[in-house]
């Protein structure tokens, strides 16, 4: 995937080269193979989106990023440092896929905890929780010990123990998961809110149409191999691959004389009438034409594009597809 | 880079206190030490001495408990708990980290041996029992040992579970205080190769039995402050020792 000429311009904060990851697991030491000669930069300013399905190596690569992980080959840089180094974690804010933090503590105390971390000073430290606790909502619970907290709560933590530094690069784990609508709508709203500041984000996540609402650029990982990355209007396909037309109720015979007329036309029938499923490779004019000479009654016409999902889900069953083939390969005969 | 040092002491102390397990340990020790005063009033002439003796003897085995406790069971609850992973994504190196909850350790055990020590003294001040300086001497080299044995259970649970560090520490423990008798023991055998082994045993495992101050305490034998400098030395560079290694097993670790 060709990478725009603007993006080719920008800086790339996060540069990943080549990184595979194999992890040795059990009593017999079998291998797997989590990340596999990943390469991909990250630019600046930029939210850039790894999505994949579970187990295909996401956050694997993060934890790779962050140095909790060594690879197993490859060179990673932030900033032009290398991973692992102080160096390089000093200017990143990261918020881990399942993050367990002292509940003991309270907001104040667990964010002034993590303030300490990165080195900041006091006066410096205080301003940042009171104005963090307020931007993720929690300035009203900031005296009640974090094992009160609801899930939706603790992540509402993560995000702000993230941003305690007000790094540069913002690395986000699964940002949403556990959220309700309106709390996965309010980190929605911080992305773009610390992109307005001219941070980078860089976040996995499983909810698709939150990728597609928030992201730049995405990257899909597919079995530790990085399968399809780029802008999203160049991953996803422009055309219409579906027409949906509600109409009033269809004699059963027309309908099947439209069938052999319009190859691949779909009805699902309904109480109040039926919806037609016409292919984008077929004319919607000349059916709209034929439904009219009918006269039968059009509800609604809606085009179908092409969906984050539906690229996840044409990668994911072409990736699955690929291991079949090999494993049928690599198959010894009796 | 001392305040990320004070940070991570501190928050290791908060979660040690919040221990229930630790109040059940000073209980117990506090429960014996009280009641070595019965022991005293039972043993007529001898009151002094078993007094003394079964103190210092307590606080010894309930420090190296909690010493032990404290060491496997700090570090891998950051482990498993998965909080760990929030703080070594921050700009701290992962010896930082160690060091950082191994002081924290340290202040814990401060805390437990000093509330041990102050309950036997103000026991021998009831008791009308002499405070001397070999006394004193004696319960500040106890604390130096619990630190040398909270270092041995911080290495091993750098890489292991907590029963098996508690075990492997606690076997080290022994073996430590057993140094004096392996050392004679290795003298006398007639079998080269079980000197070589308890040769290599003694250059391995560090000298508890130097801690052990309970006859000069006994008998009021006068020691040197120079002695407990050179044990305390002797400590210090086992404690180095052990957080090095720990260090290196730390810094290869996959956090997954």
């Amino acid at each position: 995937m060709s990478e725009s000429s603007a993006q080719a311009k920008s800086e790339a904060v996060i540069s990943i080269r080549k990184l595979s990851k194999t992890f040795s697991l059990g009593f017999r030491r079998k291998r797997v193979e989590a990340v596999s000669d990943c390469s991909f930069d990250v630019y600046r300013g930029e939210i850039f989106g790894l999505v994949g399905p579970n187990g295909a190596g996401k956050t694997t690569t993060i934890k790779c990023l962050m140095g909790l992980i060594a690879p197993t080959a490859g060179e990673i840089k932030v900033f032009g440092q290398p991973v692992p180094s102080r160096e390089s974690r000093r200017r990143i804010g990261y918020l881990p896929e399942i993050s367990y933090y002292y509940d003991y503590l309270k907001p104040e105390e667990i964010l002034d905890f993590y303030g300490r971390l990165y080195g900041l000073g006091s006066a410096e430290r205080k301003r940042q929780v009171d104005w963090l606790l307020e931007r993720v909502g929690l300035a009203d619970a900031r005296a009640k010990p974090l094992r009160k907290f609801s899930k939706g709560m603790l992540q509402r933590i993560g995000l702000a123990q993230a941003l305690i530094a007000n790094p540069d690069i913002v690395i986000l784990d699964e940002p949403q998961s556990g959220l309700d609508p309106l709390g996965r709508k309010e980190v929605a709203d911080i992305i773009h809110e610390l992109k307005q500041q001219g941070k980078t984000i860089f976040f996995s996540s499983h909810i698709l149409p939150d990728v597609e609402r928030v992201c730049d650029r995405v990257a899909v990982m597919i079995n530790g191999a990085l399968v399809d990355i780029g802008p999203l209007a160049s991953l996803l396909n422009p055309r219409t691959l579906v027409n949906e037309i509600a109409t009033s109720h269809v004699d059963v015979e027309l309908v099947e004389q439209w069938q052999l007329r319009f190859s691949g036309l779909k009805v699902l029938k309904h109480s109040e009438g039926n919806t037609f499923l016409l292919p984008g490779e077929c004319s919607l004019q000349s059916f709209l034409v034929t439904l009219v000479e009918a006269k039968v009654s059009i509800d609604s016409v809606s085009p179908r594009r092409e969906s984050l999902e539906d690229v996840f889900v044409r990668q994911a069953l072409a990736g699955q597809e690929a291991k079949q083939r090999d494993s049928k390969a690599n198959a010894v005969p009796l | 880079m001392f305040g990320r040092f004070h940070a991570i002491a501190l928050n290791t102390f908060r979660v040690a206190v919040r221990s229930n397990v630790l109040y059940a340990i000073l209980f117990f020790a506090v429960l014996l030490i009280l009641s070595s005063m019965v022991f005293g009033e039972l043993s007529l002439y001898e009151q002094e001495r078993v007094i003394k003796d079964l103190g210092i003897l307590i606080i010894t085995l309930f420090g190296a408990l909690v010493a032990v406790y404290t060491g496997v069971s700090l570090l891998y609850k950051e482990i498993d708990k998965k909080t760990i992973y929030t703080i070594i994504s921050k700009p701290i190196e992962r010896w930082h980290f160690l060091v950082g909850k191994y002081l924290g350790i340290l202040i814990t055990m401060a805390v437990e041996v000093g509330i041990m020590a102050i309950l036997f003294l103000l026991l021998l001040v009831f008791k009308q029992i002499e405070i001397t300086q070999t006394l004193l001497q004696a319960l500040l080299l106890i604390y130096v040992e619990t630190a040398v044995v909270a270092a041995i259970a911080t290495l091993f649970s750098s890489f292991s579970t907590p029963f098996l560090s508690g075990m492997m520490t606690a076997a080290l423990f022994l073996l430590g205080n057993l140094h004096e008798t392996m050392a004679h023991f290795a003298a006398k055998h007639p079998e080269q190769w079980v000197r070589s082994i308890l040769d290599i045993a003694k250059f391995l495992l560090p000298d508890l039995s130097l801690f052990n101050l309970s006859t000069e305490v006994t008998y009021n034998i006068a020691i040197s402050w120079g002695y407990v400098a050179q044990a305390s030395a002797h400590g210090g560079f086992y404690i180095v020792l052990m957080l090095a290694a720990a260090a290196a097993i730390f810094r290869a670790r996959d956090f997954i």
